[in-house]
């Protein structure tokens, strides 16, 4: 029987304590000579013939049918094997469970055997689960020992399971009380063996979300690592900055990311809050900065990268929380910029040539340039870029028709004065201070312009359908009536175009002219 | 006009699929296949096909040689009598477990209707398990119960057991724990409270809490993760307002809101994805499609661009449906595709509710009104 040839040379190697670094299959037989025929095992790498995997799951699966007859250590070795090949195979979890809990089995050991686990089958759920039990169960057998070597000292340190937790726990005892200071050189190791290891699972997290995009339990397994961490804020706001910019910066179209750092952004509040208790003004303006941050950061990528859903989907969280808490200056019409957009939006429902959209994109680019200049300047953006474009593209318009060309010419002319001033004035103001629903309807319109054109369904199904959901949450929020008529010219547009949506945008259309008819009522 | 959906095909396919010793997927599914068995059954239940004559071999046979099998087979005749005789007088006596257990086995290896599998599955806590001998999990007990509904054996059934089972892996927040060990997960709360209410025992467990819990799992673009904090995800849509509809707390939600998310599970081919940006998969079919149907939202899709897309997944030749266009044909998304084009309403498909995913006429039979929505 090949499945119990099989079965049997595996459990030689496990028995044997060697170190199993990756398990795999192979497509290409093993020489019947080597050591561990028919398998294939190398400097810890175990591969079973891609024919051999059923043989030996279904023996496994028999075998573990009839365990009533087996022993523990007969079972441990069979649900390991099992397992390699069924990893959801959550009966077989479960008995590693109890093993766990009654001392048979190892937590580190079991936490480096799911390591194999997870390499091959990253998208189980139950995997990930267990190793999350495995790990709590790592911690708590932790301090027990550490408890227990302290306990057996006079001064006891009542502070020792907060401090377990602590990363950032410095050696804090100055006292010359040698009990203490051992106590504080016990926890300091433990402290130091939970760093190590809780860093270990974040960079696993790190690397399954790397290979394998959108990977649900391994994010979830992320932020419940933070369960574990009771004064967490640097270490929330070092992911925050760089760990999970980087990753981002390299995933854009991963949502998971940015859900992530959705959390992160709320779980920083909570511990904000949990810290300073008086100053809960000074609190505000700094979560506040975090989400304009935030805004920035997701705004410099959209600028590059317009067509990724994911971003416009965050974009929408921000926007909503810096909305809420700054309802006075976001709410509040700005009517010469208000008519800049509004125009654009004029210009675009009315059907326009591809060319005269270009040419027209030219136009509002110049028009807009300063206020839009207002997001880029906050990345210290190069003045020279903007000036090289705005060349480019009066040299550009030269080429056409003379006529049009001399009365766009003066137009230009005062734009660029017009523009000039703008600049000196907006220079000084910083965008938490005039950022306004005008403004971010500016923004949108600048960043989906180049892109109009060509690549027209990813920009108008994900940008297009920000700039809906925008309207219409302003609308929701501060009445105002003109938004309608606004909202349905846009959301016709998009029916045009979006087809894959055009019962959505239907039914949002007859949505707004029902609740016409109930306010005329 | 000829019939796109391939009714006889799947009904063939899905009728070979319970005696596939051999086939891989059918192993790696041993420990599921008693939802393995439910969407096989529901898929022809809906297809109007008959499931009272199916036969299932459940699990892997127990380890024979090949040389033993057949004396053994000889002996057994005779030892089959004896035992009986032995049986007799030891059923008020403590039974020998070992021997229970071989019998077990013995009739495993032997294919057996649904309604004796799901039994053999019972634990004495009321619970059932995916396969006979395995640990007893939530998502088997719904898988259990509901397949005692379509082979009329719901009333062989200790209701109060296994509603007390079901009351035991209710925590402190109002969530649900899948089994004794703990995991939490919105897909449990919905398990729960469908159950209990086709059990009519939902006064067991706090549904309010329940409920409180779900919301906890609310996003801001209103979808629901499977935990607080974790990513809006269409399967989790679909339980979180399951659990919603059956708590009586539909209103809490926006729909329009909702809605709109759902809607843009569409991508260009007219596959629905899970999550944005994500690949189409024809399980979304389901999730995407009954959640719109219990929001009343169902004609904010494309109807015709779904069915298409569901219509070019189908396996031509030996029947079933794949997760894609010629990708991963299984039991599974057969199922989940024939249940999406039922949603739609399709005239030789039998309706099937969104909230309990049973087809309405056996809710019917057990009293309970179909979830009422415009296809």
């Amino acid at each position: 029987m090949e499945g119990e040839r099989i079965y049997t040379k595996l459990q030689q190697i496990f028995n044997s304590g060697q170190k199993i670094k990756e398990f795999g299959v192979i497509f290409e037989h093993v020489s019947v000579n080597s050591e561990y025929y028919p398998l294939f095992f190398e400097e810890g790498n175990l591969g079973v013939h891609y024919q051999n995997i059923l043989p030996l799951l279904q023996f496994s699966l028999c075998l573990f049918n009839q365990r009533s007859t087996l022993s523990e250590k007969e079972i441990l070795i069979l649900t390991k094997i099992l397992l390699l090949v069924n990893p959801g195979f959550v009966t077989a979890l479960n008995k590693r469970r109890t093993y766990l809990y009654n001392g048979s089995i190892n937590p580190e050991k079991e936490l480096d055997y799911l390591d194999i686990l997870l390499a091959r089958h990253p998208k189980i759920q139950e995997l990930w689960i267990y190793r999350f039990d495995i790990l709590e169960e790592y911690f708590k057998q932790n301090k027990n020992q550490i408890n227990n070597i302290n306990n057996k000292n006079p001064n006891n340190n009542n502070n020792n399971k907060k401090e377990n937790n602590n990363v950032n726990s410095n050696s804090n005892s100055s006292s010359s009380n040698n009990n203490k200071e051992e106590n504080n050189n016990n926890n300091n190791k433990n402290n130091k063996e939970i760093n190590e290891r809780l860093e270990k699972e974040f960079s696993i997290c790190s690397k399954c979300a790397d290979i394998y995009p959108r990977n649900y339990y391994a994010w979830t397994y992320r932020i419940k690592l933070w369960k574990h961490l009771s004064d967490p804020l640097s270490l929330l706001l070092e992911e925050l900055n760089v760990t999970m910019k980087q990753f981002v910066k390299k995933h854009l179209s991963d949502y998971s990311a940015l859900n992530y750092r959705q959390f992160l952004l709320k779980e920083i509040e909570t511990q904000l809050k949990k810290k300073k208790k008086k100053k809960k003004k000074k609190q505000q303006d700094e979560i506040l900065d975090l989400y304009f941050q935030e805004l920035l950061f997701i705004s410099h990528l959209q600028t590059n990268y317009p067509g990724f859903e994911s971003t416009w989907q965050h974009r929408k969280f921000v926007l909503k929380f810096i909305a809420n808490r700054q309802k006075k200056t976001f709410f509040k019409m700005d009517l010469e910029i208000r008519k800049e957009w509004e125009m654009i939006l004029e210009d675009q429902v009315s059907d326009l040539e591809n060319e005269n959209l270009l040419k027209l994109n030219q136009q509002i680019r110049l028009r807009l340039a300063p206020i839009y200049k207002i997001f880029l300047d906050e990345f210290n953006f190069e003045e020279s870029e903007n000036e090289q474009n705005e060349q480019t593209e009066n040299s550009e318009q030269t080429e056409n028709n003379e006529q049009t060309e001399n009365n766009e010419q003066t137009k230009n002319n005062e734009q660029t004065k017009n523009n000039e001033k703008n600049l000196q004035l907006l220079n000084h103001i910083s965008l938490k201070n005039c950022f306004s629903f005008d403004i971010e309807m500016i923004y949108c319109q600048m960043v989906l312009l180049d892109y109009e054109v060509s690549n027209f369904h990813q920009q108008r199904s994900c940008g297009g359908s920000y700039k809906i959901w925008l309207i219409e949450f302003v609308r929701n929020n501060s009445y105002d009536l003109n938004l309608n008529t606004i909202l349905q010219s846009s959301i016709k547009l998009m029916k045009k175009y979006d087809t894959t949506h055009k019962n959505l945008w239907k039914n949002k259309l007859k949505l707004i002219e029902n609740s016409k008819k109930i306010k005329k009522k | 006009m000829t019939e796109r959906l391939l009714i006889e095909k799947h009904r063939d396919y899905i009728r070979s699929q319970g005696t596939k010793l051999h086939d891989f997927w059918y192993a790696t599914s041993e420990h599921m296949r008693m939802s393995g068995i439910y969407w096989g059954v529901t898929a022809l239940s809906i297809m109007g096909c008959r499931i009272d004559d199916l036969k299932v071999i459940p699990q892997q046979l127990p380890i024979q040689k090949e040389q033993e099998k057949k004396n053994q087979e000889k002996n057994e005749e005779k030892k089959d009598q004896e035992n009986e005789e032995q049986e007799e007088k030891e059923e008020n006596t403590k039974k020998n477990k070992k021997e229970k257990e071989k019998k077990k086995l013995k009739i495993a290896s032997e294919p057996i209707g649904v309604v004796d599998f799901v039994f053999k599955c019972q634990h004495t806590n009321g619970g059932f398990s995916g396969n006979i001998n395995h640990d007893p999990h939530l998502l088997y007990t719904l898988s259990a119960v509901q397949l005692l509904i379509m082979y009329d054996s719901f009333d062989l059934l200790d209701k109060d057991k296994t509603a007390q089972y079901i009351a035991k892996l209710q925590n402190e927040d109002g969530s649900f724990s899948g089994d004794k060990w703990g995991e939490i997960d919105t897909r449990f709360v919905y398990c729960a409270l469908n159950c209990l209410s086709l059990l009519g025992k939902l006064d067991v467990v706090d549904v309010d809490k329940a409920a409180e819990f779900i919301l906890k799992c609310k996003n801001f673009d209103e979808g629901f993760g499977a935990v607080p904090f974790a990513e809006s995800h269409a399967g989790q849509v679909f339980t979180s307002l399951g659990a919603l509809a059956l708590a009586n707390k539909l209103d809490q939600i926006d729909k329009d809101k909702l809605g709109w998310w759902l809607a843009e599970r569409q991508v260009k081919c007219g596959g629905f994805n899970g999550r944005s940006g994500k690949l189409p998969c024809v399980c979304y079919s389901w999730w995407v499609l009954s959640s719109l149907a219990m929001i009343d939202r169902i004609n904010w899709i494309d109807k015709e661009a779904i069915t298409n897309w569901i219509y070019e997944c189908q396996n031509e030749e030996n029947g079933s449906i794949g997760s894609r266009p010629k990708e991963t044909y299984d039991v599974y998304h057969t199922y989940f595709g024939v249940a999406g084009i039922s949603l739609l309403g399709h005239e030789k498909l039998e309706p099937i509710d969104p909230v309990y995913a049973l087809p309405n006429k056996d809710l019917i039979k057990i009293g309970i009104t179909p979830f009422n929505y415009k296809k």
